[in-house]
């Protein structure tokens, strides 16, 4: 299947700026799926991921949570709006 | 008469557009806050503040404690509008509203808001000194 992920804040810089990437995952893969994707993919993102959490679709989603094809999933490193 | 607004924008915010999407006349006070940048944090001299969003679920769990509020206090309506781009010290970064019949329910509705906003709402704060910047909320 086919993810689009979106980087931001803290992630996106470490990641150089890219603020967002396709990947292509496994069928019925999860949330922990694409994050241990991400670890392998990304050095750079190692101690950040294990800080962040999920959305998929706009919404948060636990690390069971399963992803389809061509959904949207952000990572949401600790947030600080107000 | 007066419609949703939970939005993230990239201009100053008006006060008076917020309070106009929480009018009514069964509503009987009104309480906003509003969220500004501060010149200094933890001791350091702050230059100005950069906010960014993933604005589409920003705007999605805005509505979302706007009905939480609804939820627990029946009556109110609550209006938010978050700024994100560059901001100056003294700069407003966040507008909310809330009205309710009576008064106690404008306070706590609005107190429970900006606790909400600062839990899950998708807006990241970069505080830029004189001497570095960092991301607000990362820890030491």
């Amino acid at each position: 299947m086919h993810v689009r992920v979106l980087y931001f804040a803290i992630v996106r810089d470490r990641l150089g700026g890219v603020s967002e990437e396709a990947l292509e995952l496994d069928e019925g893969a999860t949330v922990a799926d694409l994050s241990a994707a991400l670890e392998a993919r990304h050095p750079a993102l190692s101690g950040l991921l294990s800080k962040v959490r999920f959305a998929v679709d706009e919404a948060f989603a636990g690390a069971d949570a399963p992803l389809r094809d061509g959904c949207e999933v952000a990572l949401i490193p600790p947030v600080s709006g107000g | 008469m007066a419609g949703r607004l939970f939005a993230v924008v990239d201009r100053p915010i008006s006060v008076i557009e917020v309070l106009d999407a929480v009018g009514g006349d069964g509503f009987g006070g009104t309480v906003t806050f509003t969220g500004t940048v501060r010149d200094c944090s933890r001791g350091r001299d702050v230059a100005h503040l950069e906010y960014e969003a993933y604005v589409p679920m920003a705007e999605r769990v805005l509505a979302r404690i706007g009905d939480e509020i609804a939820e627990q206090w029946p009556g109110t309506r609550t209006a938010i509008v978050h700024r994100v781009g560059t901001l100056a010290v003294g700069e407003t970064a966040v507008v909310i509203a809330v009205a309710a019949p009576h008064r106690a329910e404008a306070f706590e509705g609005c107190r429970h808001a900006i606790e909400r906003l600062k839990e899950d709402v998708p807006i990241w704060k970069r505080e830029v000194f004189a001497d570095g910047s960092e991301w607000v909320g990362m820890g030491p």
